[in-house]
């Protein structure tokens, strides 16, 4: 088994494009600003941050407004704010701890653990693409939600909601399972027939409806013995 | 012109498929792995026809999730699920870039993504069954006064679609949990493949979501 | 590990499988140890044999549960002391009841369709040899596959156990039409299974066994799939793939799309049965003194479409094994190329796609849109043109050819005279309007157990009995195949004829007997004629059982290559050793059925056989050889 021949890059980097030593990591978090803005891992856990402050406040928001808060659903919101804040809270707290500015357990890897070789890795796409995937998926969501919000017809949200849930995985298959980067002969094997198949279990549906034509009965209208 | 284009062409198709090669470019572990996604694809889509199925043959169907908390919970769940696909594809890059302790800790964020995801989840039914009293077979006695011709499918409906896909989310967090525990010693082609099934579960609620919740809010 | 590595790179047989990142997983050495060679094995070859003899089991279970239904309907009420034995519930005093009838029934199909149809030419053979004839080593994912036998296993035990539990045994039939598989057994109803309301009665261990089955099937149709596109050696294009090849490809992707939607309904319909839900019970279902159900949800009708929507292309799943057996078998001994190559294999992939889109021709009856059931009957007899197809160049195939009757090649001409037999009544029930009067009768009996049933297992005794040297180096007694095979193919058409006869004149399939229907009481010499060749054709059988186990240990040793065959299989020892082909990388050079080859010194030419032309130019594996050295990750366009 041959060495691993790159360098390990230093983890948490997502960029990847900094070198760096085994003990560098805590100088960085004294390096230039600029040079850490440019790094997209800040953005990101900005983001969390951001989201676990809104979560945090929601919270607060749920606990404070609800006239009794011992209740189901009081507890329930605020509860779950809290836990989402602090899972949106993991992401930058594992940051400042690889840039030793929190002391945690460490789940190091061994050293000198052997790598194996697996020859040339093939991957496309960069963060920004992904987080624009993301995005693209985030604000297809809040349409989805706002649809309901407004109480839209139930058969004009159906067709959209299905029209939008379609939009969102084509992004996912193609972007997140990467199949836009791979050959087409494979999307040609794998998309067509799981697109016919899925068609085909439509045919269903006539008779769904017909057997709600048919019945003559209504419920609560069902005859029980005595009716009879 | 064309004709020299096209006989590249073929001879490609041929090195492509004359055996002795993948003709995708794609290993065996990342191919059955599609297959199989391409299979419970078929699980889901059968699952849920059969709900909406049902739906649609039923006089009427209760339409209980007030818009909040339930649709908003259920939209924190999406973006849970959601995020977590993101750091799974940071996780997979970081892997390809041979960053193996990144991939790990992108994986691990994914994972707790998805825990997060399962929690919630199960909030909500304890949420469901304990506190408005829904069942696999029959409606809350409220629901029922209010919509007293719908069938006493929505329980079931709601608790077999949902609970399948937490099951995958739960496999999903084990094998993650593995490749992770394992990141050294397995291949790119892992993770990745681990990626995909991800992806999937991820894949699965974004028609889970609207079908389920959203077609299901209370009109006020 | 470095040697590792080493063994690797050799026997790879092109540089991209190098860097294949999972091809590691085949670098398991001869297993040593007896559990690890021959239980829980992950050879292929192991694992075939395993499924063929799952399926021998199964097929005996069956035949012995037809044996019992035919022993009820010809003489009802007859009480027979060994079967309060085993079944004390079911058969009290020995006399069966109606419910252990209908529980033979549903045993039987299950058994046979799951157990016996799908595992023995898919699992069996399938996993035998397709890695065998695209020159590969192994399967794609040896421990997935070892994991499915298993799984299948499980399913098998969990099937036998639903015929003896308390609960008594599932009565759903092997298509599980609710309402009686969904509520039997449990609202207490008369004549619906047992009084007690049970967990551990039969037909919960029914939808349990599907279940599981489903997922093993679609775990082994991923790795047949995986196997097929990525494994075949140099020079294995697509069209140089033995139909046998192809049809187990066609099949597997069939599984892999259609038993997940059985999983679907299967758990829909467990639900149904363990946590009361109502997805196949209807509303307002009375029994005549209650009603059971007081909801208006749930349709059974749903279940159906769920059911058939597998359904149908299991039935194919069943057959297009067989049919890729006897083109292989019939060229082989009619010592000519298959007529017609590509169109037999676009012929297959017809009536695979087609498989999927007429599901409702089983559903005639159930009251849909007649609008519906045109467009159902009308793909449905489109089935018939790519049958016709297959039918024609198996005959042209034949032609003018210098025919060796051996055993395999009398089963392959059967199996197609079966094909046709039951293929043309598939044409009468596939019209609406006649179907609704043969819909549930013998005569669909007789259809599906001739076109399905009997020629798939003709196509598995050609496959044996073919392949049989190569498994295990010996040959099976040819005198005894002949023997085995004139009482058996005469004995299913003595057997299935009289079927369509009783299915016009108005015998409804399932029922216990039919003591109390005056306008059958004719039909009572034919019912015993049927019972009669029954038993004549089933112990028949047992001469194929003693010929196998004999030829096993004392059949005359085979060669290489007995049959002089072509394909790639033939090119290596019998039985082959762990690694298929003993380190070698096959190179593929021509197509698969290259008999009479105008010059060539015999009337056979391998596959593997260089022909100083071709080995000149060759742009297929020079190309193949280019690529593999970039690895599978560039290419990109």
């Amino acid at each position: 088994m041959r060495p691993f021949d790159q360098p390990v890059v230093e983890a948490g980097r997502v960029g990847g494009e900094l070198p760096s030593s085994g003990s560098g990591g805590r100088l960085r978090a004294f390096a230039p600003l600029r040079r850490l803005t440019a790094d997209t891992d800040l953005l990101l856990n900005g983001l969390c941050v951001l989201f676990a402050v809104g979560f945090i406040a929601l919270a607060v928001r749920s606990a404070a407004m609800s006239g009794a808060f011992i209740s189901t659903d009081s507890l329930f919101m605020t509860a779950v704010c809290l836990m989402l804040a602090g899972v949106f809270m993991v992401s930058p707290a594992l940051m400042l701890w690889e840039r030793g500015l929190l002391k945690m357990p460490s789940f190091a890897i061994p050293e000198g653990e052997a790598l194996i070789d697996e020859g040339p890795i093939h991957f496309e796409g960069s963060m920004r693409l992904f987080l624009n995937v993301l995005g693209g998926l985030l604000v297809l969501t809040v349409i989805e939600v706002a649809l309901a919000y407004f109480q839209v017809p139930l058969y004009i949200m159906l067709t959209i909601l299905i029209g939008l849930s379609l939009i969102k995985a084509a992004l996912i298959v193609a972007y997140f399972m990467h199949l836009r980067f791979e050959r087409m002969s494979l999307v040609l094997t794998l998309i067509p027939i799981l697109v016919v198949c899925i068609c085909l279990l439509f045919i269903f549906f006539p008779d769904s409806t017909r057997s709600l034509n048919l019945r003559t009965t209504r419920a609560g209208a069902v005859a029980t013995p005595e009716a009879r | 012109m064309s004709t020299e284009a096209h006989a590249v062409d073929q001879s490609t198709l041929a090195a492509d498929w004359g055996g002795g090669t993948f003709p995708y470019h794609v290993g065996h572990k990342k191919l059955g792995m599609w297959l199989f996604i391409v299979s419970d694809a078929m699980t889901f889509s059968a699952l849920l026809i059969g709900y909406s199925y049902v739906r649609a043959s039923s006089d009427e169907w209760p339409a209980p999730f007030h818009f909040y908390p339930s649709v908003v919970f259920s939209t924190v769940m999406t973006l849970c699920l959601l995020a977590s696909s993101f750091t799974m594809v940071m996780a997979v890059g970081a892997s390809a870039r041979r960053d193996k302790r990144a991939a790990r800790r992108w994986i691990m964020l994914t994972m707790l993504g998805g825990l997060t995801f399962l929690v919630l989840h199960l909030y909500e039914w304890y949420h469901l069954i304990h506190d408005y009293g829904l069942k696999p077979f029959s409606l809350p006695a409220e629901w029922a006064r209010e919509w007293p011709n719908a069938p006493p499918l929505f329980g079931a409906c709601f608790f077999t679609i949902t609970g399948l896909h937490m099951f995958h989310v739960l496999t999903g967090v084990i094998y993650l949990g593995w490749i992770a525990f394992k990141i050294r010693r397995v291949r790119h082609e892992d993770v990745e493949v681990s990626g995909l099934y991800w992806h999937f579960v991820d894949l699965v609620w974004m028609f889970v979501f609207p079908l389920i919740y959203l077609m299901s809010v209370y009109a006020e | 590990m470095a040697e590792a590595e080493t063994i690797h790179d050799v026997i790879q047989p092109a540089a991209a499988h190098a860097h294949a990142p999972s091809v590691a997983a085949h670098h398991h050495g001869p297993p040593t140890g007896f559990i690890r060679k021959y239980i829980f094995s992950v050879d292929h070859k192991v694992i075939g044999i395993q499924y063929l003899l799952l399926a021998m089991a199964a097929v005996l279970v069956g035949m012995l549960l037809s044996v019992l239904m035919r022993m009820n309907l010809t003489w009802p009420g007859t009480a027979w002391p060994l079967l309060e034995i085993l079944f004390p519930i079911g058969a009290k005093g020995g006399v069966m009841t109606p419910e252990f009838y209908l529980s033979l029934v549903t045993m039987h199909g299950t058994m046979m369709v799951f157990f016996v149809l799908t595992t023995a030419p898919q699992g069996g053979f399938g996993n035998y040899f397709l890695p065998i004839q695209i020159g590969a080593e192994d399967m794609a994912f040896p421990t997935l596959n070892m994991l499915s036998f298993w799984v299948t296993f499980v399913g098998f035990v969990a099937l036998i156990a639903a015929a003896f539990v308390e609960g008594g045994g599932p009565t759903g039939g092997w298509t599980g039409y609710p309402t009686l598989s969904a509520i039997g057994g449990k609202l207490n109803v008369p004549g619906m299974g047992s009084a007690q309301n049970l967990w551990w009665n039969g037909q919960n261990l029914w939808i349990i066994s599907i279940a599981i089955f489903c997922v093993a099937s679609l775990l082994g149709a991923l790795n047949f799939i995986t196997t097929l596109l990525n494994m075949r050696t140099r020079g294995m294009s697509l069209m140089r793939m033995p139909l046998t090849c192809w049809s187990w490809f066609t099949t597997a992707i069939l599984a892999l799309l259609a038993f997940p939607v059985l999983l679907a309904a299967g758990v829909l319909l467990f639900l149904d049965r363990t946590a009361d839900t109502s997805f196949f019970v209807p509303g307002g279902l009375s029994d005549g003194t209650r009603v059971l159900t007081e909801h208006n949800g749930g349709s059974p009708i749903l279940w159906q479409h769920l059911f058939w929507f597998f359904g149908h292309p299991e039935v194919y799943i069943a057959i297009l094994p067989g049919m890729g057996v006897t083109s292989h078998v019939l060229s082989t001994f009619a010592r000519k190329p298959v007529f017609g190559y590509r169109a037999m294999v676009f012929a297959m992939f017809a009536i695979g796609l087609l498989g999927f889109f007429v599901w409702g021709h089983h559903m005639f009856l159930s009251g849909m849109s007649p609008y519906t059931g045109m467009a159902f009957s009308v793909l449905t007899l489109t089935i018939g043109v790519p049958s016709a197809i297959k039918t024609f160049n198996w005959i042209g195939t034949l032609w003018g050819g210098r025919i060796r009757f051996t055993t395999p090649m009398l089963f392959a001409i059967g199996f197609v005279s079966l094909f046709v037999a039951g293929g043309v009544t598939g044409i009468v029930l596939g019209q609406t309007s006649l179907d609704l009067s043969m819909h549930d009768t013998y005569f669909v009996l007789g259809h599906f157990h001739l076109v399905m049933g009997v020629a798939a297992i003709f196509g598995m005794f050609a496959g044996t009995y073919f392949w049989f040297p190569k498994m295990f180096g010996r040959m099976m007694s040819e005198r005894l195949g002949k023997i085995h095979f004139w009482p058996t193919f005469i004995g299913v058409y003595a057997i299935f004829i009289p079927f369509h006869i009783m299915g016009i004149v108005g015998m409804p399939r399932r029922y216990a007997s039919f003591e109390e229907y005056e306008f059958l009481r004719v039909l009572d010499p034919v019912v015993l004629f049927v019972t009669i060749a029954v038993i004549i054709t089933v112990a028949a059988q047992f001469l194929f059982w003693y010929n196998f186990f004999w030829s096993i240990w004392k059949g005359e040793p085979a060669g290489d290559n007995p049959w002089e065959a072509t394909t790639l299989e033939w090119s290596t020892s019998s039985p082959p050793p762990h690694d298929n082909f003993g380190g070698r990388v096959l190179t593929v050079y021509r197509g698969p059925y290259e008999f009479a080859v105008p010059g060539a010194p015999d009337d056979y030419v391998m596959q593997t056989t260089p022909d100083a032309a071709e080995e000149n130019q060759s742009p297929l594996v020079q190309g193949g050889s280019e690529i593999s050295g970039n690895g599978h990750n560039g290419h990109k366009h």
